[in-house]
């Protein structure tokens, strides 16, 4: 590989890797966005959610009693398809009122559980966490002696998310792709342009180099108008010169070693 | 001969700047391009969500007020919904406001006051509109705000319409947020770029032509007892393969005749010897240079790894929180850190001598052991205690593997461009420090944290592989034989005996870590949100600081090595880094604590490197005798006292004096330093000059 190539190589490569990481960052910071704008939307239907419900525990109903808590879930789930249930549940995790679709009746999921369980260590009344099919964001109710009473938890289907998501991932990599091309050419033709000085003084020591293998007369044809490789030629054949020049000092060496003992 | 050695090749500072201001070219302009389109991106995904969301806030307000009409109130009549209105602006910060208009579109009630246009809108036919489609929203654009249109009805009957107004800025400062964030982002590529051309570069191009031009020199200068060992099949491959076989040829040569004159039952004759010695015959070994970026990739990968749990470390640690006896949550949650900064304070002199005595690349490898397993420790620790414990092993391999690159760049230095290397290692630390926050962060929040601890052990483990083969054999590291007996301790308490060493130590050293810890890291965040400023902003006004130590950073090392008067710098920079805190520490504004951030951060840039090259050079005698990597470890160990000690400093000023008066209080305690610093080395300086004399 001569050594345009193997630049161009190195640089397309460093392109590839720093657009890569731009892109898979970029792509991950947007997903990151994503979730918080899902999770912001979702905190307002429970907050709305929330504010009712508190209204009416706050005049002395326990949370149990209410009457109309079902039209409100119903409500509020239909105000976007993609939510997959709203639970309000009691303290001891028993679903209170649902709009259906819960696995377990009676208990919220416990798959549920297990996902808000870190988050719920935070002293925050609301909450979000998410798995892969699913968002799930709750608020914590209060009485007005400011004690939990329960809370109210939110599936939201993360179908639309990924396909939000990978939309923008696909087109993404689709300009990447276009603009590590284009980066690429533009760097082959620097590096062409750019390194010709390199790339001679290679070719003078592959002339010099073929010049000291072939004999002086390849030597001095192939280095003949080019300085630099004339230049090279001449420390090279200095170095090998002075091999040469102990190799025989060593003949010379041996021979008289060879004669004193004969002697 | 040395100077010959020393010569560099006439090309490889050109090479080096072209690919290096080529691919900076056309990686900023793809980057920028790149970055560009994601926000476009960004903005057209995430308007129609953030617009999604002031709908679901409008259809609940729609809700209530069809509610209220259904209850047999006119509409016209209905009481307190202007209030209601305005709590609800009042709760989402993106609304502008919340407006009520009957079916002509005559406004009835408002969250707040509204300028004519809008007003005049509510009445457009476009507006009105709205009414016309069942069930549906419209979002229009206007001058004032994105208008989002919702119908109200009663009994199937259209009787107004709700507008609510998302603030147009609102949604810009999310893109603003996110624009900064890919800035970051860019940042963090480029710097990767940089560091990965400049060890290919001088890796497989650069060095390799500078290796052959100083094997050429040494060959025809007669001496023949290294062969350049450089297998590849371009023409320094070529041009060394052939010196190496011809170089092997004549030693292998002598070799044979000098046996065969041995077995002959002579002596190999004195013609013989004589040949020996002039041509470096019998000793043949490879040539080895180290360069300074050798230790450049593993450096920053390894400590890019280290770096990727510091964004989110506090909330991980609140993860496996249980309480532990005598100890508030904040001093737990706390603990990992400090023990981690502890064992680094404590093991860095130690690493030190072992790197000396064993040489760096094996240090490097076996810090490596403690490091990994302190990862993968972490990524599976479900209490506090093993938390604490796997942190406190990655800080052992931490310090093994920082301080033997510093002691292998400050093998391979000279005297005149030691400030320069330093200036390298410095660079690395913060540039690794740049991108292992950034990326850990936004890595914690997909991943996981636990699965950053994993990633963090792989790339150690990629560090440790590229060290093997980049950083020269231990042989030719190990360079300084300790001449001082006795133990660490022993060693160390002779350093200090060194009175430059101390004063370098205790009036720049420790005064940089303070004003860094206690000013930056401590006073600045808190005391911009006392300004009103948000997180974002003051994760970027501190970022300000990293960026610009490592900009100034070459420059600051050239103007050094340059200059030859380091203590001069360090006089200087650590002044002016006061001076900043003094001159703008009562402007109560965030762009004054931007100001005192660039004029610290550009005061550093320019004592950093030149800091350490200046203990090397002061302390040369006791490099030799305690060796060189253990004086670096010590010095390294004192910085963590200014580090400890700044945020104590800082906190007890802001109690007593409060924001401003401590920062400019602050500024005069470093400022001061310097001045004492000058003072004490003129001191010196003339004792010196008294006592060479006599001495001689």
């Amino acid at each position: 590989m001569n050594i345009t190539t193997k630049m161009t190589v190195y640089t397309t490569c460093i392109l590839a890797l720093v657009l890569g990481l731009l892109l898979t960052l970029n792509y991950f910071k947007f997903g990151n966005i994503l979730t918080n704008v899902t999770t912001s939307r979702l905190a307002v239907i429970n907050k709305n959610l929330e504010s009712s419900l508190t209204r009416a525990t706050n005049l002395g109903l326990a949370l149990e009693e209410l009457q109309f808590p079902d039209t409100l879930l119903k409500r509020a789930k239909e105000s976007d398809p993609a939510i997959r249930e709203i639970q309000v549940f009691d303290l001891s995790g028993q679903v209170l009122f649902s709009t259906g679709g819960g696995a377990a009746p009676g208990k919220v999921d416990q798959d549920i559980l297990g996902l808000i369980a870190p988050v719920r260590n935070k002293d925050t009344t609301e909450w979000a966490a998410h798995s892969n099919e699913q968002f799930v964001a709750g608020v914590t109710l209060y009485n007005s002696f400011d004690r939990s009473i329960g809370g109210i938890v939110l599936r939201y289907d993360r179908a639309g998310y990924k396909t939000l998501v990978e939309g923008v991932l696909e087109k993404l990599i689709a300009v990447t792709a276009a603009l590590l091309g284009v980066a690429a050419l533009v760097g082959c033709l620097g590096i062409s342009f750019g390194f010709r000085e390199l790339r001679h003084t290679y070719a003078s020591m592959q002339n010099a180099l073929a010049g000291i293998k072939g004999g002086g007369e390849a030597g001095m044809a192939n280095s003949a108008g080019n300085p630099e490789a004339s230049d090279f030629r001449v420390r090279l054949g200095a170095a090998t010169a002075t091999v040469d020049e102990a190799m025989n000092e060593i003949e010379i060496s041996a021979a008289a070693a060879a004669d004193s003992s004969k002697a | 001969m040395a100077e010959a050695l020393r010569q560099e090749n006439r090309l490889t500072p050109m090479v080096r700047r072209r690919l290096f201001a080529l691919i900076t070219v056309i990686l900023v302009a793809s980057s920028v391009f790149l970055s560009w389109q994601s926000l476009g991106l960004f903005e057209n995904a995430l308007t129609p969500e953030l617009n999604k969301k002031a709908q679901v806030i409008g259809l609940n307000a729609v809700g209530d007020v069809e509610r209220a009409v259904g209850f047999g109130i006119p509409f016209a009549e209905l009481n307190g919904v202007g209030n209601y209105l305005s709590e609800i602006k009042k709760t989402y910060p993106e609304i502008k406001y919340v407006a009520v208009a009957d079916a002509s579109g005559n406004l009835l009630y408002k969250s707040n006051d509204l300028d004519g246009d809008t007003t005049a809108f509510f009445k457009s036919p476009t507006a009105l509109d709205t009414m016309a489609q069942a069930g549906a929203s419209k979002s229009i654009e206007i001058e004032a705000a994105h208008n989002l249109a919702l119908p109200l009805r009663t009994d199937g009957k259209a009787i107004g319409v709700l507008h609510i107004g998302i603030d147009k800025r609102f949604v810009q400062r999310q893109l603003n947020d996110i624009f900064f964030d890919l800035v970051i982002i860019l940042i963090v590529g480029l710097l990767v770029a940089i560091e990965i051309t400049l060890a290919l570069v001088t890796f497989y191009v650069t060095a390799p032509l500078e290796r052959l031009d100083r094997v050429l020199a040494l060959y025809s200068g007669g001496n023949f007892s290294k062969v350049f060992v450089h297998r590849s099949r371009d023409a320094v491959g070529s041009v060394a393969g052939l010196l190496e076989e011809r170089a092997r040829r004549l030693n292998e040569r002598y070799e044979r005749v000098a046996e065969s004159v041995r077995s002959a039952g002579g002596a190999p004759g004195r013609r013989l010897e004589e040949i020996r010695d002039r041509y470096g015959l019998g000793r043949l070994s490879k040539y080895f240079e180290g360069g300074i970026v050798d230790a450049r990739i593993p450096l920053f990968i390894f400590s890019f790894a280290e770096e990727l749990q510091k964004s989110f470390l506090p909330l991980f640690v609140k993860q496996v929180y249980e309480p532990v006896p005598y100890l508030t949550e904040e001093v737990v949650i706390g603990l990992p850190i400090a023990f981690f900064m502890g064992i680094i304070a404590l093991a860095t002199p130690f690493a030190g001598g072992w790197a000396d005595k064993y040489g760096s690349r094996k240090i490097f490898i076996y810090g490596l052991i403690p490091a990994v397993a302190g990862y993968i420790g972490c990524a599976t620790a479900t209490t506090i205690y093993e938390l604490v414990a796997w942190r406190s092993a990655t800080a052992l391999g931490y310090a093994m593997i920082t301080i033997s690159c510093q002691g292998y760049i400050a093998a391979i230095v000279t005297r005149e461009n030691r400030a320069q290397g330093m200036a390298v290692f410095v660079g690395v630390l913060m540039s690794a420090s740049m991108c292992g926050t950034a990326i850990g962060g936004i890595l914690a929040d997909r991943i996981g944290y636990r699965a950053v601890f994993v990633l963090a052990a792989l790339f150690a483990l990629v560090a440790g592989a590229i060290a093997y083969r980049m950083l020269v054999a231990d042989d030719e590291t190990k360079v300084v034989t300790s001449k001082a007996s006795g133990g660490i301790f022993k060693k160390l308490g002779t350093i200090f005996k060194n009175v430059r060493f101390v004063a370098i130590v205790f009036l720049a050293a420790i005064p940089a870590k303070i004003i860094l810890t206690g000013f930056l890291y401590f006073i600045v965040p808190l005391y911009l949100f006392s300004l009103g400023s948000s997180t974002a902003e003051t994760g970027r006004i501190m970022m300000i600081y990293p960026l610009i130590v490592i900009a100034l950073g070459p420059a600051a090392s050239w103007t050094a090595d340059k200059l030859g008067s380091m203590m001069w710098m360090l006089v200087v920079g650590c002044f002016v880094s006061g001076i900043g805190l003094v001159l703008f520490h009562d402007w109560h504004t965030l762009w004054g604590v931007v100001l005192m951030v660039i004029v610290m951060g550009s005061a550093h840039a320019f004592t950093k490197a030149p800091q350490i090259a200046f203990v090397m050079e002061v302390c040369e005698q006791d490099m030799e005798n305690v060796g060189r990597t253990t004086v670096l470890g010590l010095l390294r160990t004192m910085e963590r006292i200014g580090s400890v000690l700044g945020p104590i400093i800082a906190a007890t000023l802001v109690g007593v004096f409060g924001y401003e008066q401590a920062i400019m209080y602050m500024g005069i305690i470093i400022s001061g330093s310097a001045v004492v610093f000058l003072v004490v080395f003129a001191l010196t300086a003339r004792i010196g000059n008294v006592a060479e004399p006599a001495g001689e």
